[in-house]
């Protein structure tokens, strides 16, 4: 929009008829990652195989396997006990199910059809205050031309994918990128770097590509650990373990 | 009025170098309320149970056989379901509105979030929907509230704590409006109506407030946590434990 025409625009919301927006003076338009996005796991990365470990944790690693190998997948698996993702996992764990990307003018929505989890991205300042660490962690994102930059802090250290923790100092920066002719079609491109200097000696970026999900595609319910309700209601409550 | 938001949306959308942000911003301006942003629900306003609800023999003879630790979902960690999810009062609400839909999230479990699309788009109710936790929703604006409507829950989700059940048949309907409250500020209020002949005689009504919340954030959850805390914790180092004393004993 022109500025003369934002101006009057927002001189008419000004008039209380309806609610003007921060936003109203604009940038450019920006690529619209609304929709729902499959990962492509034959385009995307993977976590490196040998990732630059400190010192610390190869210490913490060999104490971990003294305490608890061997691992017994069948119960010593967080996912199978429901427990979901934290970041980055929840960008490049690559499941078949998909995830949509709701865009409103303040935040960006990402939810996830695993878990059911949502992920929020705040467009506006940042404003951390007394944060407590969650899965998510807080994530602020910012325009760079056509791409948008998250930065994401106060995840929490809980997870242990790859039978490894992240620590408090985990820091992402994710370039959030839209492709609209890719060898797929319509393709976000998300590359990851992975920032946790108490864990890894340097940084790492994992490059990760979603496809667009056919029209008609929704991100449907689910709910884990729906199989050992159903058990339960059938009156087989020995196959669930925790009664 | 309406000729002058038209104006303003158009205002918005056209320019060379409109923002799709602004022009979202412009639709949604142009709703007739804007529900979106946290939301805290106000215990002390929710409006209780009538003494007697009119509930079919089959409903009460559930209701007064019901143990929670048998047949509450939200014991195993199961959701709560809709509507339980707009009655409780413990968790935050948030809104998401676009000019397509409307979604409801409420976080009591996080590997279960649940997450209500309310499809703003005249889409309608499907006849035989499949039956969900969070049911199949459709709203239209009455004035500045927005009525919508929710069919397609399953029938082992109760509606509140004490066990009220409904069957497949369950029709809810709710009445989303937001007032100005000279004491509270901004509060959004939610007329419920459970419609259900096969449970209830008559429909059953009640009402839920929420307080505007705008730096809210919902918290992680611990239903799962603490299942899996214990197995991966408690329990391994008991057998570690028992495993090391075996070994000991066996020298």
């Amino acid at each position: 929009m022109s500025r003369p025409l934002a101006m009057l625009a927002c001189a008419l919301i000004g008039t209380g008829l309806v609610a003007c927006s921060r936003t109203t003076e604009q940038e450019p338009a920006r690529p619209d990652f609304s929709g729902v996005w499959f990962p492509d796991a034959k385009a995307s990365g993977r976590w490196p195989g040998e990732r630059p470990f400190t010192p610390a944790m190869v210490a913490a690693r060999e104490e971990w396997n003294r305490t608890y190998t061997p691992i017994d997948l069948t119960r010593d698996d967080e996912n199978i006990s429901c427990i979901p993702y934290t970041l980055p996992h929840v960008m490049t764990t690559i499941p078949q199910y998909p995830f949509e990307i709701v865009v409103t003018p303040q935040r960006i929505y990402q939810l996830t059809e695993v878990f059911g989890q949502v992920r929020r991205i705040d467009l506006g300042p940042e404003e951390h205050g007394d944060q407590l660490p969650t899965r998510m962690g807080v994530s602020h994102g910012h325009w760079e031309g056509d791409e948008l930059v998250v930065e994401t802090t106060h995840i929490l250290p809980l997870y242990a994918g790859h039978r490894e923790p992240s620590s408090p100092a985990l820091r992402l920066v994710e370039r959030f990128r839209l492709v609209p002719d890719g060898p797929s079609g319509k393709e976000l491109h998300v590359a990851i770097t992975v920032i946790d200097p108490v864990v890894y000696r340097e940084p790492f970026t994992i490059n990760m590509v979603f496809n667009a999900a056919p029209p008609g595609v929704e991100v449907g319910e689910y709910i884990c650990g729906q199989d050992l309700w159903d058990q339960h209601m059938d009156g087989s409550t020995s196959k669930i373990p925790w009664r | 009025m309406s000729s002058i938001r038209s104006l303003i949306v158009l205002l918005a959308l056209t320019g060379s170098a409109a923002s799709e942000a602004v022009g979202a911003q412009a639709a949604i301006s142009a709703a007739p309320a804007d529900f979106a942003g946290m939301w805290l629900p106000d215990a002390h306003r929710a409006q209780s149970w009538p003494d007697s609800l009119p509930l079919a023999p089959a409903a009460l003879k559930f209701m007064q056989g019901f143990d929670p630790e048998a047949s509450d979902p939200t014991t195993f960690c199961m959701p709560l379901g809709t509507p339980r999810n707009m009655l409780q009062t413990a968790y935050p609400l948030e809104i998401v509105q676009t000019p397509e839909r409307l979604l409801m999230i409420v976080q009591p479990n996080l590997a279960n979030a649940e997450v209500r699309r309310i499809a703003l788009d005249g889409r309608g109710l499907p006849a035989s929907p499949e039956p969900s936790w969070f049911g199949t929703s459709s709203g239209h604006w009455d004035g500045k509230t927005l009525v919508i409507e929710t069919v397609g829950m399953r029938a082992d989700a109760i509606v509140s704590e004490n066990g009220l059940p409904h069957s497949t048949d369950l029709h809810v309907i709710e009445q989303l409006r937001i007032v100005e409250d000279a004491e509270r500020g901004k509060v959004l209020i939610d007329d419920i109506e459970l419609h259900d002949p096969q449970a209830y005689l008559e429909p059953i009504k009640t009402r839920r407030y929420y307080s505007w919340a705008p730096d809210a954030r919902p918290a992680d959850p611990t239903c799962v946590d603490a299942m899996w805390t214990r197995k991966l914790w408690l329990d391994r180092l008991q057998e570690h434990a028992a495993a090391a004393k075996k070994k000991g004993g066996s020298k």
